[in-house]
């Protein structure tokens, strides 16, 4: 698994998804919306923490400086 | 090349540079070669990527100490930051160089400073909030992973089992 983000970008993802599972789980969000911002945040913490997205490889992006 | 031209280049790189030594006849180097040429065309210009045909430098190796290949060995102003025998996945390479790109010295499992830092600090963020938010020990179960992710080079039981696995697995 090669790694395609950048080190703001991981920064960036990890806090964001923090939020989202915050405002999931921390009873902000009711519903259908809280359990998007619960997989959405999952997605983007576990992606920032390993450094890897699978949307990035697909379109062959990378945030990783050249 | 013999050692007195290769340190006296070594000492000249103004870049990391990673000294891959292999050989023809190695099944690993040839395994290896392509990513590190790829990964050297990727990062060209901020690391230096020398290939060494062990075979036609038996004076070098000898000077270097090299016992088995192939064997990567990553110097920073001429000094030796990190040597890695056998022939190790992509990722591991990419990190490296990556690592090196970024003018840090990479750790033995070629993670960075930064790598351990975000690793860590997602996993007791999810930890904190599986634990704030009672919400589910999933949370805690993954931020413990991430957090163990961050550090598992270091754990002493974590490299037993993975060189008994390796032992086992290993080439009879």
């Amino acid at each position: 698994m090669k790694m395609n983000e950048s080190n703001a970008d991981r920064i960036i993802r990890v806090a964001a998804g923090i939020a989202l599972l915050y405002l999931g789980f921390g009873s902000v969000l009711r519903g259908t919306l809280a359990g998007l911002a619960d997989a959405v945040g999952l997605v983007l913490v576990l992606t920032g923490a390993i450094g890897f997205c699978p949307l990035y490889a697909m379109f062959r992006l990378s945030t990783l400086k050249k | 090349m013999d050692s007195q031209t290769f340190f006296k280049k070594l000492n000249e790189s103004p870049r990391p540079v990673v000294v891959d030594l292999w050989a023809p006849w190695c099944g690993p180097c040839k395994t290896v070669k392509p990513i590190l040429e790829k990964l050297a065309q990727e990062y060209r210009g901020r690391v230096d990527l020398w290939q060494i045909n062990a075979d036609d430098n038996l004076e070098l190796l000898r000077e270097l100490k090299i016992y088995g290949i192939p064997t990567l060995i990553v110097y920073r102003n001429g000094k030796e930051t990190q040597r890695q025998v056998g022939a190790k996945p992509g990722s591991r390479l990419q990190r490296l160089f990556e690592t090196l790109a970024n003018g840090e010295d990479p750790s033995p499992a070629g993670m960075s400073i930064m790598d351990r830092f975000i690793r860590m600090g997602a996993g007791l963020a999810l930890a904190a909030l599986g634990w704030t938010t009672q919400s589910s020990w999933a949370w805690l179960l993954i931020g413990g992973l991430l957090i163990f992710s961050s550090i598992y080079d270091r754990c002493p039981i974590w490299r037993a089992l993975t060189n008994r696995f390796k032992r086992i697995n290993g080439p009879a």
